[in-house]
């Protein structure tokens, strides 16, 4: 094997740091300048400086001579031929804005609605980026789909989505209970993915007799203890039942104009956020339960990249 | 113009590795590493059987797919058709490894550098080098040389051998292969 699970922790917190970014700019987008939800915010803009760094720095240390010579990454721009070149180039732009955003943050200034809208956009081609960088590699079949990008990206949201609101529900949880709308959208990521995986896998299994015998690992092989629990209970399973228990018990009040109420429950926080229709707050067994969820997130995040790494099975070229 | 490419007779290669040593000693690289590899390949049906030995390296693709890859422009084609790695530009992302469908590079520990066959390039004063596992050859199963010259032995032995590359459908590989 030629990458191991170095490169795929870079993928999973490159994931993870496009995701966070992207959970922190929409709830800016639905604060609309109220300053409802500055701890959450200011959460998903930490964990993504953070797990980007951490990403990067893993990267850089696995690219041996470069770590040695660190001189010599300054050539990374020369070949716009590669995915590799126009990943440092995304990985640059995103780097910067998220900087930038988490600074204003911490200043408690107003990011500026463009520059959050820049900061998605070099999310979503970080988050996808790293799907291209190995679906361009023809010598690994399972990899080599349309597919690949489109699940990282979908998993990166809901990595860094789970991020953000596990720290967030120990920091902010009043702030997080007029986040209900996100939380569904967190929700409907996880059979987004579902169904994106078995895509993939059954797309991959119907080409190469490569791909074929990698999704065997997968599915039935050496890997399988790991990717049926690991991934597909923990990662896909348990975070549907919670998240969905979790939105059923009133992570969100009677429906419609809920979003608002919600906001400006968080502040006036006598009224209980997401209290609408005399529920009350979120119990604390429920949120334990959501945050299990999210963990569970976490875990699928970083084994489907692992998995997809470690389970390749290059084309066989010879008889 | 000058494009180099090899012939490797397998059916006369009796797979006494001494290519792979003759290799390594050449390009000073410890016992564990080398840019041939040997793939054992069995045919018929019990009892005849036939057990032969396919000696694997760089196939210096004319589409080489490490190159297009490789971030920094460290892997390149040189002017005569053989693919090299500038080693002073080599990060060792290992990209250009997974890029390779014939698995012909390996990462050199000590540097972290990627390398790989070169054809024995650094030879080339002008005259033709002979590559060093040509030269070791106990059988004389590997024939190096300019494929854009029709008279070079290289050339002719393809042609009367119809000598093919090891697998089609991957790159344009400049190793032949009579099996
Ligand atoms: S055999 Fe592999 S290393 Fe050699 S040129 Fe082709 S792709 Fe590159
Ligand atoms: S390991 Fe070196 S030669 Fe290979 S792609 Fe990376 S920089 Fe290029």
């Amino acid at each position: 094997m030629i990458w191991g699970s170095i490169i795929a922790w870079y993928l999973f917190l490159a994931g993870l740091a496009a995701g966070a970014f992207a959970t922190a700019a929409l709830v800016s987008f639905k604060d609309r300048g109220r300053k409802a939800f500055v701890k959450v915010q200011l959460v998903g803009r930490i964990v993504a400086l953070l797990a980007l760094a951490i990403g990067l720095f893993l990267l850089i240390f696995d690219a041996e001579a470069g770590f040695k010579n660190p001189l010599r990454f300054f050539y990374l721009l020369t070949n716009f031929a590669s995915v590799m070149t126009w990943g440092v180039v995304i990985l640059g732009v995103f780097g910067c804005v998220s900087l930038v955003t988490l600074l204003l943050s911490l200043l408690k200034k107003h990011v500026p609605y463009w520059l959050d809208g820049l900061g998605i956009a070099a999310a979503a081609c970080t988050a996808a980026y790293t799907g291209v960088l190995i679906g361009v590699i023809k010598t690994y079949p399972l990899w080599n789909t349309a597919l690949l990008p489109v699940l990282f990206l979908v998993s990166a949201l809901s990595a860094g989505m789970a991020a953000t609101f596990i720290l967030s529900a120990l920091i902010a949880p009043r702030e997080l209970e007029g986040l209900g709308i996100l939380k569904k959208l967190h929700f409907a990521l996880l059979p987004t993915e579902l169904l994106l995986l078995v895509a993939l896998l059954y797309v991959a299994s119907s080409t190469a007799p490569a791909a074929q015998a990698s999704v065997e690992r997968l599915v039935s092989g050496d890997l399988a203890l790991t990717f049926w629990l690991g991934l597909v209970v923990a990662g896909l399973i348990v975070p549907l039942f919670s998240g969905g228990i979790g939105i059923g018990a009133g992570g969100n009040p009677g429906g419609r104009g809920s979003d608002t109420d919600g906001a400006d429950g968080a502040r006036a926080s006598g009224r209980g956020g997401a209290g609408g229709g005399g529920r009350g707050r979120t119990s604390s067994g429920i949120r334990t339960m959501e945050a299990a969820g999210d963990v569970g997130v976490l875990v699928g995040g970083f084994l489907l990249r692992y998995l997809i790494i470690v389970a390749a099975v290059p084309l066989t070229f010879v008889f | 113009m000058t494009r180099y490419a090899m012939l490797i007779h397998t059916t006369r290669c009796v797979g006494c590795f001494a290519c792979r040593v003759a290799c390594q000693t050449q390009n000073s690289l410890p016992a564990s590493d080398s840019f041939i590899r040997y793939e054992e390949q069995e045919s018929g049906s019990y009892p005849v059987v036939y057990a032969e030995q396919v000696p694997l390296q760089c196939q210096h693709c004319e589409d080489a797919p490490c190159v297009s890859v490789c971030p920094t422009g460290a892997s390149y084609i040189n002017n005569e058709g053989i693919v090299l790695v500038n080693q002073e530009r080599c990060i060792g992302c290992k990209y250009c490894m997974t890029a390779c469908p014939y698995n012909a590079r390996i990462q050199d520990h000590r540097t972290g550098e990627v390398e790989k066959c070169r054809f024995c390039v650094w030879h080339d004063d002008g005259s033709v080098p002979e590559p060093a596992c040509v030269d070791t050859c106990v059988t004389g199963a590997r024939i190096f040389g300019d494929l854009d010259d029709p008279t070079s032995e290289v050339s002719q032995a393809i042609v009367s051998h119809n000598a093919k590359p090891i697998a089609a459908g991957l790159t344009r590989a400049k190793i032949y292969y009579v099996r």
